[in-house]
């Protein structure tokens, strides 16, 4: 029998009984409508949290002081005050880096008016903008000249501003810190948290500001760097190691007294547990591509009983075991098939409506749809394989015979 | 060399533990272009015989030869394509496939045969033209849709569509009135006329006298083996 009439049997089968094979296909669109789904919500999980920490500054190093240690007690990372202007020095002639940025912080209390404010005041250079992918969503940043004067300006994080200043443009404003007057010279763009810290919960200063007026210490707490490109990121950060180990006179053998983190190497953990989390989500949705399977096979044992005399019929004026296998076969992977296109059509639309629902990018996901339609063309033919078995081993006397 | 030889054939079932004999040592030959009526009581191995002889059974004991061809030791799949070749059945209750069409129903042997598509389609339509029904008409109704006697004349069709070298029909016109059942016996005789060879059980006398022969069980056994002097002429303005 040619592979045509073989299909064509099938389908006039299949058609034979419409709801029946309807329910069946329902049980495969489902499994397969729910790994489309669940893999492409998945992906775009992976995509946003992607662009989120992008934002952030992928090619950013932070560099931060080791641990002290005190009477044998390890104090905490970031504890020791290891990281110092020298350093800075040091690390701005490096090839790799494209800007380096000393950082410090300390509480403030803002009053403007009546409003009373405990946010973080974040002292650095005018480098910190492009170092720490900040955009200014008005006013302007401060630039070199008031950081060497120390000139009392800020620039206003989204949420400090709007905390202190509702919805009046803060820029120009001045405000009371630690009962020192500031000018808001500008405001930040919201960037959004990074894990518990809210990155627009603050007011930025000129670092030699904070120094001179708030907390009296000359050395950075933090370092951040950015390298020249992403590919740079790990000469970039072996460079740093290298200057940071000079300039701090450590000799080989004595461990590093300062941490550099690296965010690609954060956006990749990010990654792995996002990723995951889909493949997990793609396997429960895989289990009920699996019932939807058994669901073929249940439906293909009861056609085998009820077609018996056909398959007698069909063995004595000369089928061969194969042909009946095939025939059966076929009819299971056309249920398989039918229900993977299906089954793509209706994912591709719930992932796109539970998209608009959540109000986050969706993309259906194209490995998704391939998977799931390769998933269910095999499930239909190998749950079909037990009762196209059974049909073909039927005895053509005894199937003539049944009733 | 006979078309179909038997030689000490057996069938048996086993029973609670005893054996039950379905055919015992039965041993007969039927030639090329023979008509024979194969009759008896219900239980007596007619059907059981009919089975053996289709090669849709296998015997426990004895030969069946085909064109002298023993098929005791054949696999399955070469009995498949020996009764594809050179066995047509007809049915009691007619075995057509149902929502298909009488064409296609009458080309499915010939498909098993891989004839390719449009030679087996013509083939088809011609069988259907030598049964008496037009195949650009009755050829295109599903079964459901012909009467009786036409199912059997589409099943017939069927079974002569690959010129097969015996017609095999177990009791054909059990489910058919006496005016479909002479148009039957009528075609039978025809075709038997042009040559093909034709084996009919049945256990109705007035049908099994159409045959040129009629081979009688009784218990499994042969109990008579004689011709037919005047065997009736369906189509003769005999009826029942």
């Amino acid at each position: 029998m040619t592979f045509a009439r073989v299909v064509r049997t099938a389908v006039r089968s299949l058609w034979a009984n419409p709801m029946r094979t309807i329910l069946t296909l329902l049980g495969m669109i489902i499994g397969v409508a729910a790994v489309i789904a669940l893999m492409s919500l998945g992906s775009a999980t992976t995509n946003n949290v992607t662009a989120r920490i992008q934002g952030l500054g992928t090619n950013l190093l932070v560099i931060t002081p080791g641990q002290s240690v005190q009477n044998g007690v390890s104090q905490g990372l970031g504890s020791a005050q290891t990281l110092t202007a020298a350093d800075m020095t040091a690390l701005q002639k490096l090839p790799d880096l494209s800007a380096v940025a000393p950082d410090a912080s300390t509480r403030v209390q803002v009053v403007y008016g009546s409003t009373n404010y405990q946010t973080q005041a974040e002292g650095s250079t005018p480098d910190i903008f492009s170092v720490r992918n900040l955009t200014l969503a008005s006013g302007r940043a401060f630039n070199l000249v008031e950081e060497q004067q120390a000139a009392n300006v800020a620039v206003i994080g989204a949420t400090a501003a709007q905390n202190i200043f509702g919805n009046t443009n803060p820029v120009g404003k001045t405000v009371w810190m630690n009962g020192l007057s500031f000018e808001i010279i500008g405001e930040l763009a919201s960037q959004g948290s990074s894990g518990a810290t809210n990155n627009d919960d603050r007011v930025l200063i000129p670092l030699s500001t904070l120094q001179r007026r708030f907390t009296g210490v000359s050395n950075p707490s933090v370092i951040y760097a950015s390298a020249v490109n992403g590919q740079r990121m790990t000469q970039a950060q072996q460079e740093v190691e290298m200057a940071l180990r000079e300039s701090h006179g450590l000799s080989f053998g004595q461990s590093d007294d300062f941490v550099i983190t690296n965010q690609s190497t954060l956006l990749s953990t990010l990654q792995g547990v996002t990723q995951t989390l889909q493949q997990f989500l793609g396997g429960i949705a895989g289990i009920s591509l699996l019932v939807g399977g058994i669901g073929i096979m249940n439906i293909m044992l009861v056609s085998v009983t009820e077609r018996t005399r056909e398959i007698g019929l069909r063995k004595a004026i000369g089928a061969t075991r194969g042909a009946v296998l095939r025939q059966f076969l076929v009819e299971s992977g056309l249920v398989g098939l039918l229900g993977g296109v299906l089954g793509i059509v209706v994912g591709g639309i719930s992932t796109l409506v539970l998209g608009r629902v959540m109000n986050t990018t969706v993309a259906v996901n194209g490995n998704a749809v391939w998977l799931a339609f390769v998933v269910s063309v095999v499930v239909g033919v190998l749950f079909g394989v037990y009762p196209a078995v059974r049909a073909s081993r039927l005895s053509p006397i005894h199937a003539l015979r049944h009733e | 060399m006979s078309l179909l030889e038997l030689s000490h054939v057996s069938k048996w079932y086993d029973q609670a533990g005893e054996r039950f004999y379905a055919v015992r040592d039965v041993s007969l030959s039927i030639e090329a272009g023979e008509f024979v009526a194969i009759m008896g009581p219900s239980g007596s191995g007619k059907s059981t015989m009919m089975h053996l002889m289709g090669l849709l059974d296998t015997v426990d004991e004895g030969e069946i030869r085909m064109h002298g061809i023993p098929t005791s030791q054949l696999t399955e799949r070469a009995l498949s394509t020996l009764r594809n070749e050179n066995i047509g059945f007809v049915f009691q209750s007619f075995h057509l496939l149902p929502r298909t069409s009488a064409l296609e129903n009458v080309a499915l042997p010939l498909w098993y045969a891989k004839v390719p598509e449009r030679e087996a389609m013509e083939r088809a339509a011609k069988a259907l033209v030598r049964v008496g029904l037009n195949p650009e008409e009755k050829g295109r109704n599903a079964p459901n849709q012909l009467s009786g006697g036409q199912q059997q004349r589409v099943a017939i069709a069927r079974a002569i569509v690959n010129a097969p070298s015996l017609i095999l029909a177990d009791e054909p016109t059990g489910n058919l009135d006496s005016k479909a059942t002479d148009d039957i016996l009528a075609l039978f005789q025809s075709l038997n006329a042009e040559g093909t060879t034709i084996v009919m059980v049945t256990h109705e006398p007035h049908v099994g006298q159409h045959a040129k022969r009629i081979i009688r069980f009784r218990d499994g056994r042969v109990a008579a083996d004689e011709p037919v002097p005047q065997p009736l002429q369906a189509g003769a303005g005999v009826s029942v």
